[in-house]
């Protein structure tokens, strides 16, 4: 066994007891009252209505899916957008990446308007 | 409760006591429950000009689960005290209650048949702070009263 792990070893013996150790406290020492009211789900107050786990239309999911993907898109854009002004200087290369860049994934929005992934209804 | 329950009073539980009051008074996690305008003058008790920060007491939980100090702040209608009451009833122990204002600690100016003429009618308070609506200074002087009283406190008489 190498040494070097050893401190690695001696840092997750640490937490372990000291995490041990606070879990074993709040149970000793932490007074549990449980009752009908504290144990019912927090509702800001009100009383509960039906159940949390409701169903909901899977459209929901796609939308999610596709602003996920568009939403990265846009997180590229900004770091090209500090430094577009100084490297368009050398050339024109950054502009074209990037116009190759927003056409593919313009096609995959075309695609997914297409098919109807934005539709509601 | 688990330990003191079977120790009585020793030298042991009585130290204990003193360590567990120590720890508790300076994590208090405020549990607002702003109705009104006090809650307004309570939101900069916790910005950097006041900063209920320095005294344990600035993570702001919404959520009883995870609050023992709650904070009522503005005045409280007929309708929103069993709110009021369920959410204080949701709290883990132990868990306090500062009052703060005129109108959570009286009803204030509201003499009204609607408005609740103090919120210790329905559930118990330890700090009520004065003013209308009371300085950011007047609150985290309650706070630091709250913190004397849970020094005082066996750690088996919680509410």
């Amino acid at each position: 066994m190498p040494l070097e792990i050893i401190p690695i070893l001696a840092l997750l013996l640490v937490v372990l007891g000291v995490v041990g150790a606070i879990y074993l406290l709040t149970y000793l020492l932490g007074p549990r009252r449980p009752g009908d009211v504290k144990l019912s789900p927090y509702e800001s107050g009100k009383e509960p209505i039906g159940d949390a786990r409701i169903r909901f239309p899977i459209r929901f999911y796609l939308i999610a899916m596709l602003f996920v993907l568009f939403d990265i898109e846009l997180v590229f854009f900004y770091p090209w957008a500090v430094v577009y002004r100084k490297l368009l200087s050398a050339g024109s290369f950054i502009l074209i990446e990037m116009v190759i860049f927003i056409a593919l994934l313009l096609i995959g929005y075309v695609y997914a308007w297409k098919r109807g992934a934005l539709q509601w209804d | 409760m688990g330990l003191e329950s079977s120790l009585r009073d020793s030298v042991f539980t009585t130290r204990l006591d003193a360590f567990i009051n120590w720890g508790r008074k300076n994590s208090l996690w405020p549990m607002p429950f702003g109705t009104a305008c006090c809650a307004i003058e309570f939101m900069c008790v916790l910005g950097p000009k006041f900063d209920m920060g320095r005294f344990g007491a600035e993570a702001m939980r919404f959520s009883p689960r995870q609050s023992d100090m709650m904070i009522v702040s503005g005045r409280v209608s007929i309708k929103m005290m069993p709110v009021l009451q369920k959410i204080y009833r949701q709290m883990a122990e132990p868990k306090w209650v500062i009052s703060m204002g005129a109108c959570a600690s009286t009803g204030g100016v509201f003499d009204t048949y609607s408005t609740i003429q103090g919120i210790d009618r329905f559930i118990p308070v330890d700090v009520y702070v004065p003013g209308c609506p009371p300085r950011p200074e007047t609150v985290i002087d309650a706070v630091i009263k709250l913190q004397k009283k849970i020094e005082s406190e066996r750690s088996r008489d919680y509410r």
